[in-house]
């Protein structure tokens, strides 16, 4: 490879790096800056202080927050991966009648945007008591067709043999799933579990319009609803913003091996 | 088959969502069948503690203090009622309507004149005609101006619990060392001092591009927003206002907006001794305590135009319509707006005494701030009948478009708005 | 006749077990999408306020017509369309390249990947409140341009500058999801259609324009569609930098924030779940004639 060509790669890698990391350093700097400091661009490493995290800790309720998150994100992403991949080892690998057609409305639902049905189902939410309660925020988004399509994908593209001989063995469809299959789908499962608990902790819209007393907010709602009036005090309010980012970067940092082999064995593409 | 299959997936989804829209009536009839009830069982044992909650906003931990002080005192006259303060933060409105519409909304709620109309009109709240003859609260000790925002097609939903009128805060320290001795008087005045006082990075006057501030300007020039049922923002008065009010910011170049000042409000900028003067209410006072405590500041009336004017603003208690403990309820909401609830309010000077016969209590606290209750002589209430916020929206973006350079003159800028209104 | 009568009591077992497979998914989705979605189709022919039900009643196309003539609402699809015009090639465009790059061989290919990815793992009100920090009056970004002689703005706050301010919000948040994907793609590549160009002396230009760009066309089409949808349906950002208003001036108003406002502000929801309907055709139409450009191109 010539040099010059080389040398525009790592130009490129690592003015891009410094693009997306930038802020973030920016802002934990400033998190951890006294009130004084903030509007100043220069960093006294003396003053530098973890009194903002413990200030929006002891004074705000961030802990439940992050709590509420943490449940609602666990018991969304768990169902998604459990039901979308009933539904889409189902459209693979299972006939039976009306297959085709379900398999074109999960096509056909990935296109709907969910504002069209924001006013019902609040409706409907709102009927069954479920407004600001973990019911609401975790009942209707258990499934997930973009999730059932992408383990569909994967699904097709395992080799059928053992589900075979498991068969003939008299194992239930069931049985097959979870003792077979299952195990199998490690890197789909990882790449799911990524997209839904990622998508779910960062959920905004929908917590924001179910959410209305301060003690049920997720993270997000309750960050914005701190930056509203605490908008000047920015070293507290970015040690909301880092609190609310570091879990999934953590997350991501954990599984991003078998994240991106996921991504390349579901067909994503 | 597969013909099959779908007709009866459509059959089960029809099921459902006649399912969904039965349920609806099945539970309305079922919560109603609890009022009847708990209405009831309520008039046999009154002495059974209840628990109420309290529905409000806090824009500053002195106001929370407010409601708790009251809120001890009431425990003591009352200590069969509990009541557990819920603070909705974020967009007031749009939450308190949310929790109405899921009938999770608290017993008893703040309300802004404002939006009042809406959901007086809507029947989600409780008239209160007959608990006021049936407690016999003297309801005609409330200012007029403030009682009427929350009455509506001859009924009363809510009882005012303190008001504030616009009043022009100056930086004492700024104007001496302009030599200015004294707040301005006329429009002419202020465009003069603020003239003289916008040096060195600082402006002479903060301007929030809103309604709720230059429409006091266009009631003094003779204008008016909404009269009769009907909106009149493109009257030649109302425009001449704006073209004087924008062209601080866009012409003088003496005034500018906090945004633009990198605040949030014009308290921030005042605070942040980035302006020399600002236009609001008694709000500013325990704002710039907290902020900018050692701010050199006084409290003057708005400098007036043909005639005087000035905005009031005013906050009622009302009851939810599906509260379930109304008497209880009641009690409160009279305690709160009463002379007992209402002497922490003249004591805390935040706010003014929705009470005529509390006034005097302030004036003699209070000194420096009667610049707000001389204001209450000459104040227009803020609302404008159902379109409420609908208006000062329109408005807004009116005088952000001159402030913006995005429309050519006041008078085409107002007359779109009121094109965009319907009117 | 046995045999045959075991083989279909094999389908038939089979066929149970595919719907009880399927039946969480079927179950939310009736509740939640499909039944919602007729709901909301019946609704916006109607003037419903959810406040006050009873005053419920039916007005036709009222609703639809009322669409044409409101100024915000065609200031929030403009807004949106303009958005996405911009966003979707860029961040594309941006994705494949760093895609590219970190699917050459240079040292710390994992730490660039990481780097690339974690904006999308982010929280969009995080990122939001970290941009509007950023780019406040006297924040860093204009403090950097003042060193290099540019004047900056209250970028948030002008009416020129706050949507496309958003847009590099977005496309900055949002490139990670698209480079992985595309990633995902070259990697399928088989090498030797690669060595066999370049035995034929294709240089890298060539091998790229002749084998990676035909065979990434599944993974384009793909990333095109889901950005398009995703754009369309731009919320968060624009409530967070506006506090719901959709201001300065209605410039960062998009079509979604306008439902919102409408829906559950105004609690105009009639109205509301007819804007949310144009917008449903919208995506549909998008996604249809993208399907048909990119079927039409494949033969």
């Amino acid at each position: 490879m010539s040099k010059i060509f080389r040398f525009f790669l790592y130009s490129v890698a690592i003015v891009y790096a410094a693009i997306t990391l930038g802020p973030f350093i920016w802002s934990i700097i400033t998190s951890l800056k006294p009130t004084s400091e903030i509007d100043s661009l220069s960093v006294n490493l003396k003053n530098l202080t973890f009194g903002n995290y413990n200030m929006i800790i002891s004074q705000f309720p961030f802990l439940r927050w992050f709590f509420n998150s943490l449940v609602v994100a666990i018991a969304v992403t768990f169902g998604n991966l459990l039901f979308n991949s009933m539904a889409g080892y189902a459209l693979a690998r299972i006939n039976f009648a009306g297959r085709n057609f379900l398999f074109i409305i999960v096509l056909a639902l990935m296109m709907v945007p969910g504002q069209v049905v924001m006013v019902p189902t609040y409706i409907l939410l709102s009927k069954l008591g479920w407004v600001n309660t973990y019911w609401g925020l975790t009942i209707p988004f258990l499934t997930s067709s973009f999730g059932i399509f992408l383990m569909r994908q994967f699904f097709l593209s395992i080799p059928k043999e053992m589900e075979e001989a498991a068969t003939i063995d008299g194992l239930s469809k069931f049985r097959i799933f979870l003792q077979i299959v299952l195990p199998l789908s490690k890197p789909a499962l990882t790449t799911q579990f990524i997209f839904m608990f990622t998508g779910n902790w960062n959920s905004f819209l929908w917590p924001s319009l179910l959410t209305s007393s301060d003690n049920m907010y997720t993270l997000p709602v309750g960050l914005n609803s701190f930056y509203g009036q605490y908008y000047q005090f920015w070293n507290q309010v970015m040690a909301g913003a880092i609190l609310l980012t570091l879990p999934m970067i953590l997350i991501f940092l954990i599984f991003q091996k078998q994240f991106v082999k996921g991504i390349s064995t579901t067909g994503l593409k | 088959m597969g013909k099959k299959f779908l007709s009866i997936f459509v059959v089960t989804i029809l099921l459902i969502a006649a399912l969904l829209s039965g349920c609806s009536t099945k539970q309305n009839t079922a919560s109603s069948n609890n009022n009847n009830k708990t209405n009831s069982v309520q008039k046999q044992d009154a002495s059974k503690p209840v628990t109420l909650k309290l529905g409000m906003w806090s824009s500053s931990p002195a106001e929370t203090k407010i409601v708790n002080d009251q809120l001890a005192a009431f425990k003591k006259k009352y200590p069969n009622i509990n009541v557990q303060i819920e603070t909705i933060v974020g967009d007031y409105m749009q939450k308190l309507q949310t929790e109405i519409a899921a009938n999770v909304a608290p017993d008893v709620f703040y309300l802004d004149s404002m939006p009042a109309p809406q959901l007086m009109s809507s029947g989600v709240l409780e008239p209160l005609d007959d608990y006021i003859k049936k407690y016999n609260v003297d309801v005609n000790d409330f200012e007029p101006s403030l009682l009427s925002a929350f009455q509506w097609e001859g009924k009363t939903y809510g009882l005012p619990k303190d008001y504030n009128t616009l009043a022009l805060f100056y930086n004492k320290d700024m104007f001496n060392a302009a030599g200015i001795s004294e707040p301005p008087k006329t429009w002419e005045e202020l465009k003069a001092d603020a003239q003289k006082l916008t040096k060195n990075g600082v402006k002479g006057l903060v301007l929030s591009s809103d309604l709720a501030r230059f429409e006091a300007f266009m009631l003094q020039n003779g204008g008016s927003i909404y009269k009769d049922g009907k909106v009149t923002l493109n009257l030649p008065e109302n425009a001449q206002v704006l073209d004087f009010y924008t062209g601080l910011i866009t012409k003088d170049k003496v005034a500018d907006t906090p945004q633009n000042l990198g605040g949030g409000w014009n308290g921030d900028v005042f605070a942040a001794k980035k302006a020399a003067m600002a236009i609001e209410g008694g709000w500013m006072i325990p704002f710039l305590k907290d902020k900018a405590p050692n701010l050199n500041y006084g409290i003057a009336e708005l400098p007036e135009g043909k005639q005087k004017a000035t905005l009031a603003f005013t906050v009622a208690y009302v009851m939810n319509k599906n509260s379930k403990h109304k008497d209880e309820a009641f009690k409160l909401l009279e305690f709160l707006t009463g002379k007992e609830g209402q002497q922490f309010v003249v004591d805390s000077g935040l706010a003014l005494p929705s009470r005529k016969s509390m006034e005097e209590g302030f004036r003699a606290k209070y000194p420096d701030r009667v610049a707000f209750i001389d204001g209450a002589a000459y104040s227009y209430p803020w609302q404008f009948g159902l379109l409420g916020t609908k208006v000062s929206d329109a408005a807004n973006k009116a005088s952000d478009s001159l402030i913006m350079k995005q429309a050519k003159n006041a008078q085409e800028a107002l007359d779109n708005a009121q094109k965009q209104l319907g009117q | 006749m046995r045999a045959h009568s075991i083989s279909k009591k094999r389908y038939i077992n089979e066929a149970i077990s595919g719907y009880a497979f399927m039946l969480p998914f079927v179950i939310s989705i009736s509740a939640f999408i499909i039944g919602p979605l007729i709901y909301a189709f019946i609704i916006s022919f109607k003037d419903f306020s959810y406040l006050n039900p009873s005053s419920s009643h039916w007005v036709g196309f009222k609703n639809y017509i009322g669409l044409l003539n409101d100024q915000t609402f065609k200031r929030a699809l403009l807004n949106t369309t303009i958005y996405s015009l911009f966003v979707v090639p860029i961040q594309l465009f941006i994705a494949l390249v760093l895609a590219l790059v970190v699917d050459s061989d240079i040292k710390g290919k994992t730490f660039f990947r990481v780097a690339y990815y974690i904006p999308t793992v982010t929280s969009t009100v995080a990122v939001s409140v970290i941009f509007l920090y950023l780019f406040k009056a006297d924040g860093l970004v204009n403090t950097i341009l003042s060193k290099i002689g540019i004047h900056g703005q209250a970028w948030f706050n002008n009416v020129n500058f706050a949507l496309p301010s958003i847009m590099i919000m977005a496309i900055w948040s949002s490139v990670g999801n698209y480079m992985v994907i595309f990633l995902a793609g070259l990697q399928d590549i088989p090498a030797e259609l690669y060595e066999a160009a370049e035995v034929d002396g294709a240089n890298k230009f060539q091998r790229f324009v002749k084998i990676t760009l035909p065979l990434l066309r599944h993974v384009v089409f793909f990333n095109l569609v889901v950005s398009l949808i995703g754009t369309f349906q731009i919320f968060d950002q624009a409530y967070v930098v506006s506090g719901g208003s959709g201001g300065p001036l209605d410039a960062t108003m998009t079509v979604v924030l306008d439902i919102y406002k409408t829906g559950f502000k105004d609690f105009n929801m009639g109205y509301a779940s007819a804007m949310a309907f144009v917008l449903f055709l919208i995506i549909l139409l998008l996604t249809l004639l993208q399907r048909l450009l990119f079927r039409e191109e494949m033969y």
